[in-house]
């Protein structure tokens, strides 16, 4: 089992879209991913896809890397572009016993997986560029509107952050407490399901109970240091946006008006 | 018994976590011998101990136990297992069981021991750590305190009777007394033939031990050899980061004013000798 994975992969480089507020980057990426269904014509993907490959070199990011982050999506692609292709109705191109390929589909199969692709390339881009802090910092500073709803938008994120930050542990642990186990001469992957299932107890159970212990020390050290539920928190890091936000921001929206409404060329 | 030849480890390569944890180790542990690992935080003792019973696979190299691969897809990591017995780093983290009993029972379950022999097993070895075994069989493990916890862990290794027994910072977390026995038991089970392997972060423990003692250095076997000839090198010693036994300290300084002084190897051999022994 892997012991760690990096979640967002994200690396310090210091570039300028590391510099960007996280809130910019946060809300520039998600209206990308929704307004991608909106885009009709493969040139305006293309220029969307040019788009997200000098966000990558500017990012100082790799392409392997991100190809390699494209890994974990490649099973769901293949699954609906295949899907796509054989079962939309339209006008037939090609038949072969009961194998119809219609040109809606191959066409609906090529849309989704560029915009698949897109979407994966654009999440990188924000996650590879932006720390877990930054990112729960500018996810609560966009849902604090919600306060006046009283939803309680400080907890929530501070959940959150709390949660990724011991997402990595609770994988080393698990590393950890398999091996003792196997130490002892615990097998996980021998027998019937049901044998299988009880085999996990050892593992899952002292799981569980240190990451409550944990939990709970956690809690302890933040009340000693002051943590109150609700209370007013100031931050070490304050958010402001710059010139190169609003330069982003004239960007990224110009290339996408000009991805919707650009004309088919190809 | 243990050898590994040319061993490298390194973990998550290809990712940025990317980290050589053991670099071209070989080594070879005889039947019957008591070694002691010791190194700093992070040289890589943990790893290293781990592939003695197969957990971790070298990138490269190889490993044998008892003469089998350990790399050859014949070889049953099982019965490995069994001959190797590993106590981890803060065992007590890994309870499940809802009594003593079945905490220390479950390794040798595993290992196919059932009824009177696996009742044996487990009071054999809960009597070996100092317990009463009828007076803790049927408690809650979770309900211990933090020494007794850690003794009904290594009881849970011993009761599988290994041939090789291999305790990862054993003593840490210990108290006085607690430390204590476990050092004597082990001394003992050594004197009675087990083969020893001790990882520690107390210098003193490890000459205690240990005749044998190797040094890990960021992944590296750094020296192999005698422990009164590496402990008493303070250049070596220094050199390595680690420090010297408080007994040697002691001992340099009594030295030169009694030069027929042998060489003492705990506190307790140095009191007995100033106060029971021949000379004064
Ligand atoms: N499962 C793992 N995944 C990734 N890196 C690891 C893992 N286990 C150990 N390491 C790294 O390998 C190096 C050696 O670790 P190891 O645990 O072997 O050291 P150690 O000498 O036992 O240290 P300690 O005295 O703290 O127990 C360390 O830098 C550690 O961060
Ligand atoms: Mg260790």
């Amino acid at each position: 089992m892997k012991a760690r994975f990096a979640l967002g992969q994200y690396t310090y480089t210091n570039s300028l879209l590391h510099k960007l507020d996280p809130r910019v980057k946060i809300l520039l990426v998600f209206s990308l991913v929704v307004f991608l269904f909106f885009v009709r014509t493969i040139t305006g993907y293309l220029i969307l896809f040019v788009f997200a490959c000098s966000l990558v070199v500017l990012s100082k990011n790799s392409f392997s890397s991100v190809f390699r982050s494209l890994r974990p999506i490649l099973l769901l692609l293949l699954f609906t572009a295949v899907f796509q292709i054989f079962f939309t109705p339209g006008r037939l191109i090609f038949e072969w016993r009961f194998i119809k390929i219609t040109a809606e589909g191959l066409r609906l199969a090529i849309y989704i997986s560029i915009r698949l692709i897109l979407l994966s390339f654009f999440t990188f881009i924000l996650t590879s560029t932006t720390s877990g802090i930054e990112l729960t910092d500018g996810f609560e500073a966009l849902i604090s509107p919600l306060k006046i709803f009283r939803f309680p938008s400080e907890e929530v994120s501070l959940m959150i952050s709390i949660s990724l930050r011991f997402v990595p542990v609770l994988f080393e642990e698990a590393d950890r407490i398999m091996k003792a186990q196997m130490s002892r001469g615990a097998e996980f992957n021998k027998g019937s399901l049901v044998n299988r299932a009880r085999s996990f107890l050892p593992l899952l159970l002292p799981l569980l109970l240190n990451a409550l212990s944990r939990a709970d020390r956690l809690a302890i050290a933040m009340e000693s240091r002051g943590f109150v539920i609700g209370k007013k928190r100031t931050r070490y890091r304050e958010m402001k946006l710059s010139g190169l936000d609003y330069v982003a921001i004239a960007i990224t929206v110009s290339v996408f008006v000009f991805a919707l409404v650009v004309k088919e060329i190809v | 018994m243990i050898v590994l030849e040319n061993v490298s480890l390194t973990y998550d390569s290809g990712t940025i976590f990317q980290k050589a944890a053991i670099k071209n180790v070989s080594l070879s542990i005889r039947k019957g011998e008591s070694v002691s690992i010791v190194g700093k935080i992070g040289s890589g003792k943990s790893t290293l101990v781990q592939f003695f019973n197969g957990l971790i696979k070298p990138d490269s190299g190889k490993v044998f136990v008892g003469g089998e691969d350990l790399g050859s897809k014949e070889t049953n990591l099982k019965s490995v297992r069994r001959k190797v017995g590993l106590v981890f780093q803060y065992p007590e983290e890994q309870f499940f069981a809802e009594t003593v009993f079945d905490e220390v029972a479950f390794g040798p379950k595993n290992m196919g021991l059932s009824g009177k022999e696996l009742k044996d097993a487990v009071w054999q070895s809960l009597s070996d750590m100092g317990f009463n075994p009828s007076d803790v069989a049927n408690l809650s493990p979770f309900g211990l305190s933090g020494g007794e916890k850690r003794r009904i862990a290594i009881a849970s290794i011993i009761a599988m009777n290994p041939e090789v027994l291999v305790l990862d910072e054993p003593t840490s977390g210990l108290d006085y007394t607690g430390r204590n026995l476990l050092i004597e038991y082990l001394k003992n089970e050594n004197k009675k033939g087990r083969t020893l392997v001790f990882v520690t972060h107390n210098m003193d423990e490890a000459l205690e031990v240990s005749r044998r003692v190797i040094a890990m250095k960021d992944g590296k076997k750094v020296f192999d050899g005698n422990s009164e000839d590496f402990f008493t090198s303070e250049e070596l010693v220094y050199g390595i980061g680690l420090d010297v036994p408080f007994v040697v300290k002691v001992w340099k300084k009594l030295k030169k004013r009694f030069p027929e002084l042998p060489f003492c190897r705990s506190s307790k051999e140095l009191v007995d000798f100033l106060y029971g022994g021949p000379a004064r």
